[in-house]
């Protein structure tokens, strides 16, 4: 484009296009007449404006999405995408899923049972903690579940703290609230009657009446129930012969871990030494506490009562290890002595 | 402070309206100006012709644009004058390559490029062409005058939007194939509003904002201003026009 000068001042000139257009322009050394191609040209607020428009709405646009990625990474995302899975069998088997803060996402029938046992049930807005106590509720309403029977849990993600920590407020959970009633095995292939339970948790809630005297041998952790035998950890109650981790329910004969319901009688352990019985309704295998295979020894990895043999307890149980008898040995914390008391 | 504040304000608006004005307090500040410059540049006097000329723009761009309410006029004509300098730097970084013409052409200095360019003849038809060009405009200011306007005038007054300038355009082009009423308007000094505002379909609103400008661009479309013309070959069909 060229552009003709029309008129010079100190700090400015007017231009003529080859258009028609006339305008103000810096005045490079112009003189009237000259025909020039570069100009420098006045810009006045009214051409300003597109450019502002466009940054302020590529400015708009960038804040909105900004907003939006933060409420979806920070809110929905954790809140309302999948995270993990919770198998619950008691014959029952259902399965919730959850998302990574425990908001129950969906909850499934895995078998008949399973199905009828969540039919109505509403979970929207709940969490891991209120679902699972609610349906162990109506289970046990509905006939499902009865004292002494046993629950086993599994829990799957691909985030293995997170799925170490769900197992942890599971056990605790269950500790706490059904303690007296049922045998829980919470780990990843529990399974009623497989042998090893690798990594599971034992938690035995013992209650149930009878319970297979377990003399003592409790390798078991915490012996709750106190008198005679506990060995163990913690035995609360005093029964005799609790061995074991955590003798809810006391006496004797339980050996595994915890064993809720101990009560001596001698006669369920069925063989005192070789295996108590902890539980009338289990018997090793899996009862979670009392382990597999045997006697009511446990051992496999029960966690607490540790492998092998007898009612003792010897392996880890970390609490009361191994070995012997009744007395407690090990760390019960509680009552140590054993027991002639 | 406050005074001298309220002083400049008052003769950047008085230069907002008439060129004199504008010429004058451009003068009046030219030791800002050229401080504002080397600050920006760092070039010292007399090497920085260039910037100085930008320098002085970005002043009078300033005073054009500016409102009272943005703060004190000086900082905002000191913040211009940088920001053009800073364009102005990146357009001729663009054609750094391009050297100029008055660069020493050896060591001594002493002879510059443009003294080797071995056309004598081509420099004297430059000249005559321009001072032939610069008559030109010079009647054509002078017709303008006795219509009361100057071509800073019109400058103002050009249409900024392509779709404003198209349909004076299109007036322009009725005008000039309806020769008689170009004669009209030389011979009155009014612009036939009614008739092109019919004939050219623009309304008369808009013509009436860019009156200036239609008396200029129509101008230039009557008797004797061949090389302006000729300069605005561009401008659209009818070439030949009214010329005489």
């Amino acid at each position: 484009m060229k552009y003709l000068v029309m008129e010079t001042h100190p700090a400015y000139a007017v231009l003529l296009d080859e258009e028609g257009r006339f305008l103000k322009a810096a005045n490079l050394n112009y003189q009237v007449g000259d025909t020039v191609q570069n100009v420098v040209e006045l810009r006045s607020p009214a051409h300003e404006k597109k450019k502002k428009y466009l940054i302020r709405q590529i400015a708009a646009v960038a804040a909105a999405a900004a907003c939006f990625c933060l409420v979806f990474f920070g809110y929905y995302q954790p809140n309302f995408v999948a995270y993990g899975t919770i198998r619950i069998q008691i014959n029952p088997e259902v399965e919730m899923t959850l998302s990574r803060t425990e908001r129950v996402l969906d909850l499934k029938g895995l078998n008949a049972d399973g199905e009828d046992l969540i039919r109505e049930y509403d979970y929207s807005g709940k969490d891991r903690e209120d679902v699972t106590h609610e349906l162990i509720r109506r289970a046990m309403d509905m006939g499902y579940l009865s004292n002494g029977d046993s629950v086993s849990i599994s829990i799957d993600s691909t985030d293995t703290e997170w799925k170490l920590r769900e197992e942890e407020g599971m056990r605790s959970q269950m500790e706490e609230e059904y303690g007296t009633q049922i045998v829980i095995y919470i780990g990843e292939d529990v399974a009623p009657d497989q042998n090893s339970v690798d990594e599971s948790i034992q938690v035995v809630i013992p209650t149930a009446p009878a319970a297979e005297p377990m003399p003592d041998q409790e390798a078991g952790e915490s012996d709750y129930s106190g008198d005679g035998t506990d060995d163990g950890v913690s035995d609360y109650d005093s029964s005799d012969t609790d061995d074991g981790v955590s003798d809810y329910g006391s006496d004797d004969a339980d050996d595994g871990i915890s064993d809720y319901s101990v009560e001596n009688t001698a006669g369920d352990a069925g063989e005192p030494a070789p295996d108590p019985q902890t539980l009338p309704v289990q018997e090793d295998g899996d009862s979670g506490y009392d382990d597999s295979s045997d006697d009511g020894g446990d051992d496999g990895d029960s966690g607490y009562d540790d492998s092998g043999d007898d009612g003792g307890d010897d392996g880890d149980s970390g609490y009361d290890d191994s070995g012997d008898d009744g007395g407690d040995d090990g760390d019960s914390g509680y009552d140590n002595d054993d027991d002639d008391d | 402070m406050a005074v001298i504040e309220h002083d400049i304000v008052a003769q950047v608006y008085a230069a907002k309206a008439a060129s004199e004005a504008a010429d004058a307090l451009i003068r009046q500040y030219m030791g800002f100006i050229r401080s504002e410059a080397m600050k920006t540049t760092k070039k010292s006097y007399g090497e920085n012709e260039d910037e100085i000329s930008i320098a002085m723009f970005a002043f009078y761009e300033a005073v054009m644009n500016y409102e009272k309410g943005r703060g004190a006029f000086l900082p905002y004509a000191a913040r211009a004058i940088r920001s053009r300098l800073i364009d102005y730097y990146r357009k001729e970084k663009r054609h750094e390559h391009v050297g100029s013409l008055h660069a020493p052409a050896d060591e001594e200095e002493k002879t510059e490029l443009l003294d080797m360019l071995p056309d004598q003849k081509n420099e004297v038809e430059a000249y005559e062409m321009r001072e032939a060009s610069r008559k030109e405009i010079q009647e054509f200011e002078k017709q303008l005058a006795v219509l009361g306007i100057t071509f800073s005038d019109v400058a103002d007054n050009c249409p900024k939007q392509e779709r404003t300038l198209a349909a004076c355009r299109g007036v322009l082009d009725y005008a000039r194939k309806n020769p008689e009423l170009l004669d009209r308007f030389v011979k009155t000094g009014r612009l036939p509003v009614n008739e092109l505002s019919q004939g050219s379909g623009t309304d008369k609103k808009t013509m009436e904002r860019h009156r200036k400008y239609l008396a200029a661009i129509l101008l230039a479309f009557t008797n004797g201003y061949e090389i302006i013309r000729g300069h605005l070959c561009q401008i659209g069909p009818g070439k030949g026009g009214s010329g005489r």
